[in-house]
């Protein structure tokens, strides 16, 4: 394929020298949405910040390779990244209202966007902002560039932050659980959103979640994550008709049904992530895994093709079942 | 916002009102007031012409309302040591305490600033650990005994500030820099709390996320961001200030209202002390007042809640 | 790094305080002079000077008096006072408190509005003013200064009482008609201590920095009685002939008012780990 614009090759993010996201890789083609799936705490938001370079200052990343757009960002330097950052990748987080200044009217903060990758004028730059908030749904746009965060709905700054996500036509954007804090309604609302701009303006997104719902309502590949690691990886159709690691297939049957039994109870994944410090030997899966045999305590399970379409997983029982 | 504006200038009003009861209670305290309006070599007939031409030999409550009467017309009265209206002694001086304030106050957000954002910003680093101390002592110093020290080195060792008096502008930097030092800790100390706090927040990253550089970010959004405790702090702290020079005056012989009060008790002038501190305190009351104003303008969050509720 | 400073340095500060302590308590015995002593023929003699009497240790001041005996007898006085209006404005203080919080309604409100009032008159010219209605001298500054801050504690023990009445243990102490004095010593004050220690310490470095101030400015314990703020404020006139007079007392006076507000910011982290005001 040679539309991709996103390849990330064995990244690794490490604190105070223990690795709490490993061996990383993905590869984003034009216009595609990925969603990256996984419990809190199995290292979905920091693999978000690291490709952005934007770690917090103890945490180190390593990465054989990065590239956007052909370019190799992973050596790139601070001042380097800023010409990158929200001009060709994106991203926004969970907490919308929190995300933007609040002593700042929302039309300057879109507007600062525009200026620090555009050398245009405040009156270009004023209609820029108004043209993408109208792009995001925003009604009567004029007025609300004057107002402050504050003033504004959970939903509504999250279409803010996403017309100053898009506003410089990125590559790659990443929503770092993009509905988690909004009103069930506004959720729908802004998956189609973020699905709809994605595929007019041709940007990848990364899509970061908990909530295998959402990867089924706007993900064309899944990644699934656990204690820091890729477990499973393809496309929405065969990872919902054959997930093979006993992760995946914990996480897709604890979807509430909404069909059939409702006395049905539902599934739980006993247990939690194990903290990065306290990270088994062997498979990490391994102290929440039923079919967990003698080498899943031994050997770290390496993700393998399993299927067509690029299906991989990382399971000592899937291989076996291959063959 | 109208609401919170009558409100608060209706508490500051019940705020003045307190005060100059209070202080008129304090003066009968003591018994009669008189006694400490004279020399001590005054005789008894003085007492009793002085008593009755003051009107202190009227009921209490008489005299509360005609002393509430004057201050209500801006009259401070009479000052019997000088032969001269209150309110034109203390004129003369505001002033000296005026221009001795402000210079405090510039010393300490002129250094207290700076020095607040490079700890902030440099938070569990080396140079953290070395100025924040420094900043610790400058707040325990008494300021008479900083300002002797700066008289010792400036003026003695060094000759090159005057140690004491009004003449030219230098003679204003050395009560300045001791009177400054506390309030400089203060904005320092605050600063570096505010701003620590802020680079935590989630907007930093966001704004950095859109590629702007570390600079931009600090001094658009996280400086404006912790500025907001720094403004309502400096109106407060002026406040502080003011009060302050009392000492700071002693010790330069700064003819400001300070050592006016100073010198008024020594003389028994007493009508002078009262004034100076109720004027004193209604600058604080006022300056209080004012510090909430700022807030809520600085802050667009508060005039809305205003506005709602 | 803060955890190792952190245990260190409140011992150290401690210790600064308890020499302090030490020396006011056994002045008569430490002291190598009589503070009030005047000789005329020794004054202004730098440290280290030997006369017949013995060594000055810091020199002698203007009157020839011994300048460490002086500055020894001044921590009593500084001690005493600090000691003294902590007492009287935190019993003052936190009874008024502790009323208005425990009965509400216009208790509270006459009581709270007098604490508003107090504080908004500068500390500092609400004792000049009340000095120069009651005169200077031990006593009357003692007074005074409980006066000037018995609001600060009212605040906080109005503050305290009121989340403390409206617990379900003291409303039950109520229904089941335990006497009031009883409600108070068993269930308020013991819920009240902890902030008001730290109050406490942190004024009582102030208060130690108004006698300074107050004897600085005449308004203190009158002379000959050695005073810090006093020995600074005579001192003043000698700095160019006699650095010793002011630069001694000021260093004592430095470092216990330090020591002293190092132990309260302690204590309130220590008591109140939540607490991060400045």
């Amino acid at each position: 394929m040679n539309d991709t614009v996103f390849d990330v090759q064995n990244l690794s993010v490490g604190i105070d020298a223990k690795n709490i996201v490993e061996n990383i890789a993905f590869s984003l083609g034009k216009g595609k949405i990925l969603a990256l799936v996984g419990e809190s705490g199995c290292g979905k938001s920091m693999t978000a910040l690291s490709l952005m370079k934007l770690l917090p200052k103890q945490a180190v990343l390593s990465a054989d390779s990065i590239k956007l757009l052909g370019k190799e960002i992973s050596s790139y330097s601070e001042k380097e990244m800023q010409q990158v950052r929200g001009n060709e990748i994106s991203i926004i987080f969970q907490e919308p209202s929190s995300d933007l200044d609040p002593l700042m009217t929302v039309g300057k903060q879109i507007m600062e966007a525009i200026q620090s990758h555009s050398h245009c004028s405040a009156k270009d730059a004023r209609g820029k902002a108004l043209s993408i908030l109208q792009r995001v749904g925003i009604p009567d746009p004029a007025e609300r560039m004057k107002q402050y965060p504050f003033e504004l709905s959970g939903g509504m700054c999250q279409r803010i932050m996403i017309a100053m996500a898009l506003v410089c036509k990125p590559a790659v954007l990443l929503a770092d659980e993009p509905t988690t804090a909004l009103d069930v309604t506004i959720q729908a609302q802004i998956l189609h959103l973020i699905k709809e701009l994605a595929s007019d303006m041709g940007t990848a997104v990364i899509i970061i979640t908990h909530d295998m719902g959402v990867v089924a309502e706007i993900a064309d590949d899944v990644a699934v994550m656990y204690a820091g690691n890729i477990v499973e990886s393809g496309n929405v159709e065969s990872i919902f008709s054959h997930p093979e690691h006993p992760y995946t297939r914990a996480l897709l049957a604890s979807i509430p049904a909404l069909s059939g039994e409702r006395k049905q109870k539902l599934n739980t994944i006993r247990g939690v992530v194990p903290d990065p410090s306290a990270w088994p030997k062997g498979c990490r899966f391994n102290t929440r895994c039923d079919f967990a045999q003698k080498e899943c305590f031994q050997e770290i399970p390496l993700l393998l093709s399993v299927g067509e379409d690029n299906h991989k997983a990382a399971c000592h029982n899937c291989l076996k079942l291959q063959g | 916002m109208v609401q919170f504006l009558v409100k608060r200038i209706f508490q500051t009003l019940v705020a003045l009102w307190g005060v100059i009861t209070l202080v008129f209670i304090i003066l009968h305290f003591a018994g009669d007031p008189t006694l400490l309006m004279l020399p001590e070599s005054a005789t008894a007939e003085d007492v009793a012409r002085l008593r009755s031409q003051l009107g202190f030999d009227r009921p209490l409550i008489v005299q509360y309302l005609s002393y509430m009467g004057q201050l209500l017309r801006f009259d401070l009265g009479t000052s019997y040591i000088q032969n001269l209206p209150v309110s034109e002694i203390i004129a003369s001086r505001i002033p000296y305490t005026l221009t001795l304030a402000f210079a405090a106050l510039l010393v300490a957000i002129g250094i207290g600033v700076p020095v607040g954002i490079i700890v902030g910003l440099n938070h569990g680093k080396m140079i953290e650990k070395i100025l924040m101390p420094i900043v610790l002592i400058g707040q325990s110093m008494p300021t008479f005994w900083s300002g002797i020290l700066l008289i010792m080195l400036f003026s003695i060792r060094w000759g090159v500030l005057p140690s004491s008096g009004a003449d030219g502008a230098g003679a204003v930097i050395l009560p300045a820099v001791s009177l400054g030092a506390l309030s400089m800790a203060t904005f320092a100390r605050i600063l570096r709390t505010s701003i620590i706090e802020e680079m935590d927040k989630p907007y930093v990253r966001a704004a950095r996320a859109k590629g702007i550089s570390f600079g931009k970010v600090f001094f658009r959004h996280v400086f404006r961001n912790s500025s907001i405790p720094l403004i309502t702090i400096a109106a407060i702290e002026l406040a502080t200030l003011l009060a302050g020079a009392v000492i700071v005056e002693t010790v330069f012989a700064w003819p400001g209202l300070g050592q006016l009060a100073v010198q008024a008790i020594n003389s028994r002038d007493f009508s002078v002390v009262q004034a100076v501190v109720l004027l004193g305190s209604f600058v604080y009351i006022i300056l209080n007042l004012i510090a909430d104003l700022l807030y809520s303008i600085v802050d667009p969050r508060i005039k809305i809640q205003e506005k709602t509720s | 790094m803060k955890k190792a400073s952190k245990n260190i340095l409140p011992y150290l500060f401690a210790f600064i305080i308890l020499f302090f302590l030490i020396a006011a308590i056994f002045a008569p015995l430490i002291a190598p002079f009589d503070p009030v002593k005047q000789d005329l023929m020794h004054r202004l003699k730098a440290p280290g000077t030997v006369t017949d009497a013995g060594v000055h240790i810091l020199g002698t001041d203007e009157l020839g008096r011994d300048l460490l005996s002086r500055i020894i007898y001044g921590t009593r006085i500084s001690l005493l006072v600090a000691f003294l209006s902590v007492i009287v404005s935190t019993v003052t203080g936190t009874w008024l408190g502790m009323l208005a919080g425990y009965y509400k309604g216009w208790v509270a409100v006459l009581i709270m509005r007098i604490v508003d009032i107090v504080l908004s008159i500068p500390p500092i010219l609400l004792a000049i003013l009340t000095v120069a209605v009651v005169g200077p001298g031990l006593g009357n500054l003692v007074f005074v200064l409980g006066f000037t801050r018995w609001p600060r504690y009212a605040r906080v023990a109005y503050a305290q009482t009121l989340t403390v009445a409206d617990k379900p243990y003291v409303q039950a102490a109520q229904f089941t008609s335990v006497s009031t004095p009883l409600i108070f010593r068993r269930h308020i004050i013991p819920n009240i201590a902890a902030p008001l220690i730290v109050v406490m310490t942190l004024e009582f470095g102030l208060m130690i920095l108004f006698e300074a101030s107050l004897s600085f400015l005449g308004l203190g314990v009158q002379p000959p009685t050695p005073s810090w703020g006093a020995i600074l404020s005579t001192g003043r006139n000698y700095l160019s002939i006699a650095w010793w007079i002011t630069s001694f007392p000021g260093f004592c006076l430095f470092f216990l008012v330090l020591s002293v507000n190092m132990i309260g910011d302690f204590l309130r982290d220590y008591l109140d780990p939540h607490s991060i005001r400045r």
